[in-house]
């Protein structure tokens, strides 16, 4: 299973401990470096990675070569305007998005979005969609 | 009408004084403190600091009863959020959203955007005119006596300019109560042409549905 993930917060490696024993192939795009998160997986080949300058202009293309996305950036605007990228190509991708703003999390939740914020990251079971 | 504009730049100045000419009322948010004193020093209207995806920012510049939004920044992704949550806190209001890229447009095409114009549709009049011909304003309700008071205006593009009252399809509950013109003075006398930026002020009965 290919799995992507947009952005590097202080959730991303939380999500990849939690979804790293059901994938090999997990990509992790950033537009920034972040050293400490680069040291700590260089060693894992499950994860590559990947540097992108302009992040906003490779979703769709990240997208159609994912199973799952996970749009883990620190940014709500770029997250929530990726989600909206994503599905208005392939309506039935398999998605998360983070939200850091309680307000706008709840106001994805109500609309029935795939939504997780630091307030529930405990709750939330990743294992039924990064299961083959 | 009341509009708030997110994105304090050129083009948001300049939309804002073309607006208050035609007797709107503005409110500016955004992050730039220098910019938001420039504004008040120079045309002297309200800004509020903020992201204007913040509901707190929004509820504090107005939200609730602003008739228009505009999402004019210079990223896609922060006027995509604000008109979202603008739309959310206030299913009314009619948003309005500038889009940087082009290649970006389609995503602007959900419920919740009403306008997504480009850029050489911001700055030139259409927004303006847009807004202008959109004035229809609920200002008086009598649930006593079933009836209410709106306002309507005559935009600058507005098909009413030239025609009188007579011309105009108005239903049988309603009734004319007077003409405002641009300059302030009241009119009677509903012969007479109507002019861009007037203003009627029309009484209608209103009729209830069954189930209401």
């Amino acid at each position: 299973m290919n799995i992507s993930i947009l952005g590097i917060s202080y959730i991303t490696e939380y999500v990849i401990e939690k979804i790293i024993n059901y994938s090999d192939n997990i990509k992790v795009f950033s537009e920034k470096n972040d050293y400490n998160f680069e040291n700590k997986y260089k060693s894992n080949k499950s994860i590559n990675i990947l540097k992108q300058n302009t992040l906003e202009d490779q979703v769709e293309k990240i997208s159609k070569s994912s199973d799952v996305i996970f749009l883990l950036s620190e940014s709500d605007p770029f997250n929530s305007f990726s989600y909206e990228k994503i599905i208005n190509n392939e309506p039935n991708k398999k998605i998360i998005m983070y939200l850091n703003d309680k307000d706008i999390y709840e106001m994805y939740k109500e609309k029935n979005y795939s939504v997780i914020t630091y307030l529930d990251l405990e709750n939330y079971d990743f294992s039924y969609l990064v299961k083959e | 009408m009341y509009i708030i504009i997110s994105g304090m730049n050129n083009i948001t100045i300049n939309l804002a004084k073309k607006f208050i000419s035609d007797g709107n009322e503005i409110t500016f948010i955004g992050l730039d403190k220098n910019k938001a004193e420039e504004i008040e020093k120079d045309i002297g209207f309200v800004t509020v600091l903020g992201n204007s995806y913040n509901k707190s920012t929004l509820i504090e510049a107005g939200i609730e009863r602003a008739n228009f939004f505009v999402a004019s920044n210079m990223e896609d992704e922060i006027n995509f959020l604000s008109i979202k949550l603008a739309k959310h806190l206030n299913n009314e209001i009619i948003s309005i959203c500038l889009v940087n890229k082009i290649s970006n447009k389609k995503n602007f095409s959900g419920e919740d955007f009403d306008f997504a114009l480009e850029y050489d549709e911001i700055i030139s009049d259409t927004l303006n005119s847009f807004i202008a011909n959109k004035f229809d304003q609920l200002i008086y309700t009598n649930t006593d006596n079933h009836t209410e008071i709106r306002v309507i205006s005559v935009g600058n593009d507005s098909n009413l300019i030239g025609k009188t009252l007579n011309d105009i399809d108005l239903s049988k509950e309603s009734e004319v109560i007077a003409i405002i013109s641009s300059s302030g003075s009241i009119s009677h006398n509903l012969s007479n042409t109507l002019n861009p930026l007037d203003k009627i002020i029309i009484q209608s009965t209103i009729i209830y549905k069954n189930n209401e």
